[in-house]
């Protein structure tokens, strides 16, 4: 552990929003109500998941009295948008796609009339042949999802390669198929993952407004509030001023509040009707039409020597996109970044394709792809071990990245912690190599994660008040409990109490630009943009200072309200003495800073897994779970522990229970009935440890924590199947039934 | 989207003759006690009542009482209660047991004894949301002409998927009950029919229109009784039944494991719960494993799962013989190692 010398850095301070959460004061879109008139707004959506829209006739709907307005298509710009290829219309034209693809929008004076109009809106479908697996969609004869797909504007990283592949990329470095000609023993497996649902508490809602200007203000629950602003905008075919984007509370996001979602409609009903109109997801209403977690479909081949030396690995990785290209196409642009795992291996090729499917379109869920691939990399790691008769964890040690290893995309991985976590999650859970089953039916399980973190650019102001205390100002919403890292941040550099730093998130016309609150990156992004901001405020301090202390800015130090010359603590002057020269002088104290798009930063974290099975009913009992994360320097240890802990309940659903499951070509399961994530009673007790090595550019040495404590959590689990009774469940999720089934086999 | 529930008008009234006679004025009606049931099936308008009648402003039926060499159960008894119960506890453990892993603690909460009995039967083509049942034609359950289940039938498939009416048959429990045409008592073993649509109220002792359950009496044994419930879900945490087995026995001789009588009854296999029949003849027999393997071959010919669920019916099917093994492991003293050294994993 790093000794710490801070005062607020380090410290584990409660949650900043904690009393107005805790006393129901805080404003989420779903509250929102705004002064006069508000109407109700409801989407109609496809009942099929792909059919030609022959026509809709409003005309009943119109009728009901206390509708105000029915958009469709028609209402709308010609526009196709996207945030990596424009292939999606904000409301259906010809086509919809899967079940819950938009077609029309009722603004009503209730709620219940809303939903009466959208039963009496007709629509005439004619029904196409839908492709619902991801293998499937490759074949010849797939009926085609986007037969226009060439003329897709690329906006950002998709590689389109005809077909329903919506993204290709591949990398590659050294021979593998030489080198699998060269190896002692090559294995190869496939792996498969479920398609699951961030189940964020809050359902998706948003709130439009028509402005007299003509322009649009439109409050919504979203991670991403400048890049949801540039849909919107992008899809109403008006610059991005026009456009005003407020940021509410966000009730739990996970990568899942960063696609547009009805926020068109309701601005396209705000106009037509003249009132603000408030549309907010029902449950099912999210699980059909959210971006959930793709599934994948993972063959993985490993070559390796008898030394336990890992030398070749190739990686073919199938990713179900949905219906649109979201952020399936950012996983499969990031994925040959990160799917070499924590390994050094010389000779590898990572190829992934992200398909169209007549499904939701998938998009981020911490870590995208990392929990998928890890399941799939540590699986084998296991496996390997087991058939050539070595210790796993050596054979792990043996074929770690050092640090300063070059990853396959060609960046230089800087403050690799993987042998420190490893060390760190086998002192903390007792693990032993020798690997005896404690009982007939337990197991323990490891797994080494790997995952890179950041790095898109933020900035923001921090201005000083009159009493010297501050208020930092940000675009970026705080998910995490980030807020409460970036006050300490500010506080530490003035040296100010926590309840002297305010921090206030703005609205897309009042922020200056912000990163998403995605990628493990707010900390490190916004953070670093905070730091310089507040450096920026000190910075003016002392050169105010300069006249009354007769000393040089290099030789001062803010104290408690004070800045002094440093080793004379007689000589000092307030802030507050400052601020009144600031304003006979210079004007008002502001500080400002930025980051721009920065390298993504490696992390890692071992996590450990013990589980009893029983092999009559297939289902597993996790009876204990210790978790290692290489953080840098935790600038909240609680806030850093509890994303762990929640990742890693997170990641036992993914593992056990979730699954989202389409029979007869749509969603089985879009209810917390039948979609199973793990209540509060299947978490077993969960011990962490902090690794902590201060990171060579974050602020005060921080990493991204959000993602990283997913990864290893599958394998870990699986891996402890294994040891319990022997057998290996190679498709997510390890099912009761699916679990008892590989039981008997081997029996 | 969603579709609106369909209007209706509550009622709450004072006391039980007022209920019945609400009922009576409007067939149709549905009671409401927990909700937990009801309220869901409302808004997914796979109930559409004009009128609820909401039965929580009346006294008397939250009680738990001693009658002679019996314990009445008001209908009103949460799961929650029920389990911590001390006399529940103390005389029917399995039964205190099956109703305090019902759901989970919260819906335990609110959940009661006389909506458990009635529970409606649970579907994966039925439990949708309007928009759903609509896009796939409905079902014959509801709205719709076909079942998608077995389409070739005429018969509903849904199962019965309570925790506590095993246990009660089993026990040989008597509802009482109340309804415009007065009161009178049922057999529960006389109580549900075998159609999904009509599980209940389809069977000679099924309920009557606007019949009210007021109390469960269940008859105390005067030889001590064994008891056990097996459960097999999901989440071990909440979740309905895949499968539910009630298993008692009375010993003629308890250290040789010889048998005086045992009864198994079946919960969320069929469209209703069911006792097991034939096990007169282990009457004398000692419960040993191949004891065990028969009961096992006679629980599977009652067990009839079918594609209700999203779970795959071989599963749930081969559940009932793990069921009883388990069962009679926890019962029998001694038993557990010798039917480990038969089982398929060791």
């Amino acid at each position: 552990m790093a000794a710490h010398t801070y005062n607020q850095v380090g410290k584990p301070i409660p949650r900043i929003d904690n009393a107005s959460k805790l006393a129901g004061q805080a404003i989420f879109a779903e509250d929102l109500q705004p002064a006069g008139k508000m109407l109700h707004g409801l989407v109609l959506r496809s009942p099929h998941p792909h059919a030609r829209i022959r026509s809709i006739d409003t005309a009943r709907a119109e009728a009901l009295p206390g509708v105000r307005a029915i958009v469709t298509a028609q209402d709308l710009p010609d526009r196709l948008v996207g945030r990596y290829l424009a292939d999606e219309r904000a409301l259906a034209t010809d086509t919809v796609r899967f079940v819950g693809d938009r077609v029309a929008a009722v603004a009503a004076d209730t709620r219940e009339v809303a939903q009466e109009a959208l039963g009496l809106i007709d629509v005439d479908y004619e029904q196409l042949p839908a492709v619902m697996d991801a293998f499937d969609a490759l074949e010849d004869i797939a009926p085609l999802l986007h037969p226009r797909m060439a003329e897709y504007e690329v906006v950002a990283m998709a590689a389109p390669a005809g077909g329903n592949i919506c993204s290709l990329n591949e990398l590659s470095r050294g021979d593998p198929e030489k080198a699998f000609a060269q190896a002692d023993r090559v294995f190869e497996e496939v792996y498969t993952t479920g398609m699951v649902h961030q189940a964020y508490l809050e359902p998706h809602a948003c709130l439009g407004i028509h402005n007299p200007d003509g322009s649009f203000t439109v409050h919504s629950s979203t991670q991403a509030p400048f890049q949801l602003r540039g849909m919107i905008a992008d899809a109403l075919a008006v610059s991005h001023n026009r456009v005003r984007l407020v940021p509410t509370e966000i009730g739990g996001g996970f990568g899942g509040k960063i696609s547009m979602q009805d926020e068109v409609a309701a601005l396209a009903l705000a106009r037509k009707s003249g009132y603000p109109v408030r549309i907010v997801m029902t449950r099912r209403e999210d699980f059909l039409c959210g971006t959930p977690r793709a599934g994948f479909h993972i063959a993985i081949k490993t070559g390796v020597s008898n030394d336990a030396k890992l030398i070749a690995r190739t990686l073919d990785i199938l990713l179900d996109g949905g219906a649109y290209a979201h952020g399936g196409v950012l996983v499969s642009w990031a994925l040959p970044n990160f799917a070499e795992g924590p390994y050094n291996i010389p000779h590898l090729r990572i190829t992934a394709r992200c398909v169209y499917t007549n499904k939701p379109p998938s998009s981020a869920f911490r870590a995208p792809g990392g929990p998928q691939v890890n399941f799939a990399i540590e699986s084998e790691m296991e496996r390997i071990a087991a058939e050539m008769g070595w210790d796993a964890v050596d054979f792990r040690r043996n074929n770690l990245m050092p640090d300063g290893h070059v990853s396959t995309s060609g960046a230089t991985m800087d403050c690799v912690m993987a042998p420190e976590t490893l060390d760190a999650a086998l002192a903390l859970s007792g693990y032993k190599t020798d690997q005896t089953r404690p009982a007939p039916n337990r197991g323990r399980g490891l797994a080494v994660g790997n995952w890179n973190v950041g790095g898109m650019a933020s900035a923001a102001v921090v201005k000083l008040n009159d009493d010297g205390s501050a208020t930092l100002l940000t675009g970026v919403v705080d998910l995490t409990g980030v807020h409460t890292a970036l006050a300490q941040i500010v506080a530490e550099v003035l040296d100010l109490a926590m309840d002297q730093v305010t921090v206030k998130t703005l609205d897309t016309e009042s922020a200056p630009h912000a990163t998403i609150a995605a990628g493990s990156q707010v900390l490190k992004s916004m953070g670093d943009a905070a730091l310089r901001a507040t450096e920026h405020v000190r910075e003016q301090l002392f050169a105010l200072a300069v006249e009354p202390l007769d000393a040089p800015p290099s030789r001062m130090e803010l104290h408690q309200g004070d800045v002094r010359v440093k080793g004379a603590p007689g000589r000092s002057v307030p802030v507050t003495n400052l601020l009144g020269r600031a304003m006979a002088t210079s004007g008002p104290v502001v500080g400002q800073g930025a980051t721009g798009n920065y390298k993504r930063m490696p992390s890692f974290g071992t996590h450990v897994a013990d589980v009893e099975v029983d092999p009559d009913t297939g289902q597993v009992q996790l009876t204990g779970y210790w978790a290692s994360q290489d953080v840098g320097i935790a600038v909240n240890p609680v806030a850093v522990e509890g994303q762990i802990h929640g990742a890693i309940v997170q990641g036992i659903g993914m593992t056990l229970s979730e699954e989202m499951i389409f029979h007869d070509d749509r969603l089985a399961n879009a209810n917390f009935l039948d979609y199973k994530i793990p209540s509060v009673l299947d978490v077993p007790p969960i011990e962490t440890v902090l690794v902590e090595q201060p990171a060579v550019d974050g602020p005060f040495g921080a990493k991204g924590i959000g993602e990283p404590p997913i990864v290893p959590v599958p394998a870990a689990i699986a891996n402890a199947i294994f040891h319990a009774v022997g057998v290996r469940v190679t498709s997510l999720p390890i099912t009761p039934e699916k679990l008892r089934k590989a039981i008997r086999a081997k029996a | 989207m969603t579709y609106p529930m369909r209007p209706f008008e509550l009622h709450r009234p004072a006391d039980v003759a007022e209920a019945v006679a609400l009922a009576g004025e409007y067939p149709g009606a549905q009671y409401l006690a927990g909700g937990t049931d009801l309220v869901v099936n409302l808004r997914r308008r796979i109930a559409e009542p004009d009128h609820v009648i909401a039965l929580g402003a009346i006294e008397g039926l939250g009680e738990v009482t001693r009658e002679g060499n019996a314990l009445a159960i008001g209908a009103r008894v949460t799961m929650a209660e029920l389990a911590a119960h001390p006399e529940v506890m103390a005389r029917l453990p399995m039964l205190a047991e099956a109703a305090g892993i019902v759901a989970g603690p919260t819906i335990r909460g609110m959940a009661t004894l006389g909506g458990n009995l009635v529970l409606d039967t649970r579907c994966r083509y039925y439990n949708q949301s309007f928009f759903w049942r609509q896009a796939n034609d409905f079902c014959l359950k509801k709205d719709g002409s076909v079942c998608p289940v077995a389409p070739r039938g005429s018969f509903c498939w849904a199962a019965f998927s309570a925790d506590t009416p095993p246990v009660l048959l089993a026990l040989d429990a008597v509802l009482e009950l109340t309804g415009p045409k007065g009161g009178r008592k049922v057999p529960l073993r006389n109580f549900y029919g075998n159609d999904g649509r009509w599980s209940i109220g389809e069977a000679d002792g099924g309920l009557l229109p606007g019949e009210l359950i007021l109390r469960v009496r269940i008859p105390l044994p005067q030889a001590p009784w064994h008891g056990v419930y097996e459960k097999v879900r999901v989440r071990g945490s909440i979740d309905y039944p895949l499968a539910g087995l009630a298993m008692m026995v009375r010993w003629k001789d308890e250290t040789a494991r010889e048998i005086a009588e045992l009864r198994m009854a079946l919960t969320a296999l069929n469209p209703q719960p069911m006792m097991v029949p034939g096990t007169e003849v282990f009457s004398g027999r000692e419960l040993d494993p191949d004891a065990v393997a028969e009961l096992s071959r006679l629980a599977g010919r009652t067990g009839k799962p079918m594609r209700t669920t999203v779970s795959d019916p071989a599963y749930r099917r081969a559940m009932i013989a793990t069921m009883v093994e388990k069962a009679a492991a926890r019962l029998a003293p001694g038993l557990g190692p010798a039917l480990l050294q038969q089982a398929r994993w060791a």
